[in-house]
């Protein structure tokens, strides 16, 4: 074996040992957890405790029960959609496709929280309909409201990928527009809708946000809220059982994962490669009908809850309608002289920015080895590192107090920020990952291979090539790194403690403590901010490329 | 500056994609390799790029060992250029960074000032008659012009040796022949060393001073490309390159027997061709007779007007298919059964 080969395998033992231990160790050591009783070693008794508690059960049949309407209502609203946006020439089709967006970028806690204030028991819409959110019917509404962009968007881009003349040969053989809907389009589509409402199952697991803001005053449970209160209970074998629960949570993600997988695997739907953009039924007038339709739904269920979000936070006390009289920035003030809510501000901005550069640059580094180099260690790298963004994050949290409650040679990270950040890594360099994926698969190796051969070393073809090539799509993974940081909640409402509150764990501990004003506040500066970062980030991005044109 | 190839052989997963490689290319030469795909001809030029470490066997270029089973030299510590199958224009440099960018960053660069590179880009793109699109993207440039500036870019740095992926496949058939003539001009004008790999034998036969013809990761002739056509040393060459028709009969010694008794004399056919059985014959050394005037017929399928001449394409008794040029005036009918004879070559006895 030459000398280059050695050092080549030792740096790969080195690579797999470190992901091994990064990101698989803690969800094995919270495996054993839920078999390994303190005093008695190896015990099934857990196990048979938690699957015979009815309690245990009605948790089941819960999650269930919300997950599968969620996921066909949203099936239907995102279905429906896309076929509109992606087939009508409805007016203003740009600005109605970024406002049915919004859910993506606004966390599922702040939309929650923004409804519990259109909701409230004195206000108009209670007073018209009576609809009671704290309840299954309110938890299904939520995640429809935020999970239908999945479903949106995975449609749309598959709708606008089906060569036309399939559906021009249904009308020519007689079927009107419906039917050519559900004998063509739909049949065409069918493995991507049920992938995409599966993907929104899985996302539902996931969710912590909705389910406990509304779930546990109403004492709905589901899995994520009940292994979170089994945590927090701190009896003696909690953490035992939680991860008893955690398995159950696991199986159950990872067997739609895997369904997930297995369709996209089986999807041979012969379509176009290219999206085609332009509309392919024309309504005359009534485009103009439909924008309005459209808008006033999208006003309805994106818009106006931010807007009471905002107004709810104008006003003093609960439940106060909002008048000139009335108005006040009392709550805003709280806010911003609150300490912990400005270290949420500082901390998550902190994590979210390191958890980027690490993210991105583990994510590159082994999508570039894996992915162009087609080397098959990385590979299996690779599926190390994704698989911790398939469980739910809960579980995550519960792992990473597991492993790392102890100190190891008198070096603590739980209770500090690193911990927050080591968990933000295992979590979301999977989407670095995917972005990096797609950068380099539409990198030609022969790019590459131009560079080399014009004479151009390593250093500059990554500077001058691959860089400059892939950055605009890596940059689109690193911004979503940074939403999904920024405004984490799941496993940081397990790992904060004082002093690391993150953005999420502020305004939940504000919600839980019934100051809904000041988290409505809290809430409103923050979109403020994150929507002054991006248009920021859009401004810097145009002028960056009108130099570079120039 | 001559390149050597010495018994280069490469597996891919045990799978055998060259076989016993040998081959010297003089300086100044235009070497095309010419092959079927999946022939072993592209792995053979990434091999020379140095995108591939051989499995076994030497590659020197101007005598220095540059890739053996153990070490290869990367591409960028070789003096060559490359054109691409894709031309893998880099989407976000204009055609004179392009051209540029071998100039500023090979170790091999002749071109050490701003102004050397700025006159020599311009002095390339003159050459594949570009100079009026120095500022524009690759998106904004036809096949044909993207064509030139992968070349130009090849170029730009006066490389040892040029090496050519199929780079006409990408163009329609009249760009193909208008692309054709000048690379065979640049290569005139400019001389180095090229390496042309090529499914398409009449580009192949149209510019190279010498052919490789390639099958299944072997060599099968190495030639001129009147050697190559007019020789050809077994069925393979024949029929890819040669266009030959290959008459089905028996060889005893030099006499050849064929259809019904038919026989002739010739003693410069090549042993592979009496090993298969086989007479190589182009379409202009038959001719077509009356049916009693031969023992070997077949019916006439198709007669195709030529201009000079008639393309006839007869099916034989033994089933196999027959392409035979006849004279203009000549009628020959569609449908009916005539006979086919070996002409007599200058050269051959009876």
């Amino acid at each position: 074996m030459s000398e280059n080969k050695i050092r080549r395998y030792i740096k790969y033992a080195v690579g797999t040992a470190f992901v091994f231990l990064l990101f698989l160790w803690p969800l094995l050591n919270m495996f054993s957890e839920a078999f390994i009783a303190k005093d008695e070693g190896f015990t099934f008794a857990y196990f048979a405790n938690v699957l015979s508690d009815a309690g245990f059960a009605k948790v089941i049949t819960n999650t269930l029960l919300i997950n599968i309407c969620s996921m066909v209502s949203a099936g239907i609203v995102g279905v429906f959609l896309a076929y509109v946006m992606a087939y009508t020439d409805i007016a203003f089709k740009n600005i109605l496709h970024k406002l049915l967006l919004i859910p993506l970028f606004i966390p599922s806690y702040i939309v929650t929280l923004a409804w519990m204030q259109l909701c409230m028991k004195n206000g108009l819409l209670y007073q018209l309909t009576h609809f009671e959110l704290y309840s299954y019917k309110g938890i299904i509404l939520m995640f429809t409201v935020c999970q239908y962009p999945i479903v949106y968007l995975m449609c749309l881009s598959h709708f606008r990928r089906i060569p036309r003349e399939l559906e021009q040969a249904a009308v020519v053989s007689g079927c009107g527009r419906v039917k050519a809907f559900f004998k063509v389009v739909l049949p065409i589509t069918k493995i991507t809708i049920v992938n995409a409402m599966l993907l929104v199952f899985l996302s539902c697991l996931d969710n912590f946000g909705i389910v406990a803001f509304i779930g546990i005053p109403a004492n709905i449970n589901v899995l994520s809220t009940d292994i979170y209160k089994t945590i927090v209970s701190s009896t003696k074998d909690s953490y035992n059982i939680a991860a008893v629960k955690g398995i159950v949570l696991s199986v159950l993600a990872v067997i739609m994962m895997l369904a997930t997988q297995w369709l996209s695997g089986n999807n041979k739907a012969e379509n176009c490669e290219k999206e085609d953009m332009e509309p392919r039924i024309m309504l005359g007038k009534w485009k103009f009908v439909l924008a309005g339709v459209m808008s006033c739904f999208i006003g309805m269920f994106n818009i106006f809850p931010l807007i009471k979000l905002v107004s709810s936070a104008l006003t003093k006390g609960q439940g106060v309608k909002l008048s000139l009289k009335t108005m006040c920035f009392d709550n805003f003030f709280k806010v911003l002289r609150n300490v912990k809510s400005m270290n949420g501000i500082k901390n998550s901005i902190f994590l979210a920015l390191m958890a980027v550069l690490l993210c991105t640059v583990i994510g590159i580094t082994i999508s570039y080895l894996s992915e162009y180099k087609k080397d098959r260690i990385a590979s299996g790298i690779q599926a190390v590192v994704t698989f911790p963004y398939s469980i739910p994050g809960i579980i995550l949290g519960l792992a990473m107090i597991l492993t790392y409650a102890g100190s190891f040679h008198g070096f603590t990270i739980y209770g500090t920020i690193w911990i927050l950040l080591l968990s933000y890594v295992i979590r979301f360099t999977a989407v670095s990952l995917r972005y990096a994926n797609s950068a380099f698969a539409q990198l030609d190796t022969s790019m590459d291979e131009a560079a080399q051969i014009s004479g151009a070393n390593n250093y500059v073809k990554w500077k001058k090539v691959i860089i400059p090539l892939s950055i605009g799509t890596i940059s689109a993974g690193m911004g979503l790194v940074m939403i999904y940081s920024m405004m984490e909640l799941t496993t940081s409402s397990l790992l904060w403690s004082g002093g690391t509150e993150t953005i999420g764990v502020v305004i939940f501990n504000f919600t839980s403590a019934g100051l809904s004003n000041m988290a409505s506040a809290y809430s409103s500066i923050i979109m403020i901010g994150v929507c002054a970062v991006a248009v920021l980030l859009k401004v810097i991005d145009k002028s960056v490329r009108t130099i570079r044109r120039r | 500056m001559a390149t050597v190839i010495k018994d280069l052989n490469m597996n891919f997963d045990g799978y055998h994609a060259l076989k016993n490689i040998n081959l010297t290319i003089n300086d100044g030469e235009f070497v095309a390799i010419l092959g079927p795909s999946g022939c072993g001809k592209t792995t053979l030029l990434r091999l020379l790029a140095g995108f591939l470490k051989p499995t076994g066997g030497v590659i020197k270029i101007d005598n220095s060992v540059v890739a053996d089973s153990k070490k290869i030299t990367s591409p960028n510590k070789r003096n060559i250029g490359m054109v691409f199958q894709s031309y893998a224009l880099w989407p976000h440099m204009t055609v004179k960074q392009q051209v540029t960018f071998p100039m500023q960053h090979s170790i091999f660069s002749k071109y050490k000032t701003q102004k050397n590179r700025e006159e020599r880009t311009d002095a390339v793109l003159k050459l594949v008659n570009m100079q009026a699109m120095g500022d524009r993207y690759p998106s904004e440039l036809s096949g044909g012009q993207k064509q030139r500036v992968a070349i130009a870019r090849a170029l730009a740095n006066e490389p040892d040796l040029l090496l050519m992926d199929e780079p006409l496949s990408n163009l329609d058939a009249q760009l193909k022949i208008e692309m054709r003539r000048e690379i065979s001009n640049l290569h005139k004008n400019v001389g180095g060393t090229v390496l042309y790999v090529t499914h398409d034998q009449s580009e192949a036969l149209g510019m190279a001073d010498k052919i490789v013809v390639m099958s299944q990761g072997e060599i099968q002739q190495i030639g001129t490309p009147k050697e190559i056509f007019y020789n050809p040393v077994n069925p393979f060459v024949a029929r890819f390159v040669g266009q030959s028709n290959l008459i089905r009969g028996s060889w005893d010694g030099n006499e050849f027997t064929y259809g019904e008794g038919e026989k002739i004399t010739d003693y410069e056919v090549n042993d592979s061709f009496k090993a298969e059985n086989l007479y190589p014959v182009k379409a202009d050394g038959l001719e077509i007779v009356g049916q009693n005037e031969s023992h070997f017929r077949g019916i006439v399928k198709e007669v195709e007007f030529q201009g000079f001449q008639n393309k006839i394409i007869l099916e034989m008794q033994d089933n196999n298919h027959l392409q035979v040029f006849g004279a203009a005036d000549e009628e020959i009918r569609q449908g009916e059964m005539y006979g086919v004879r070996i002409k007599k070559r200058k050269n051959m006895e009876i």
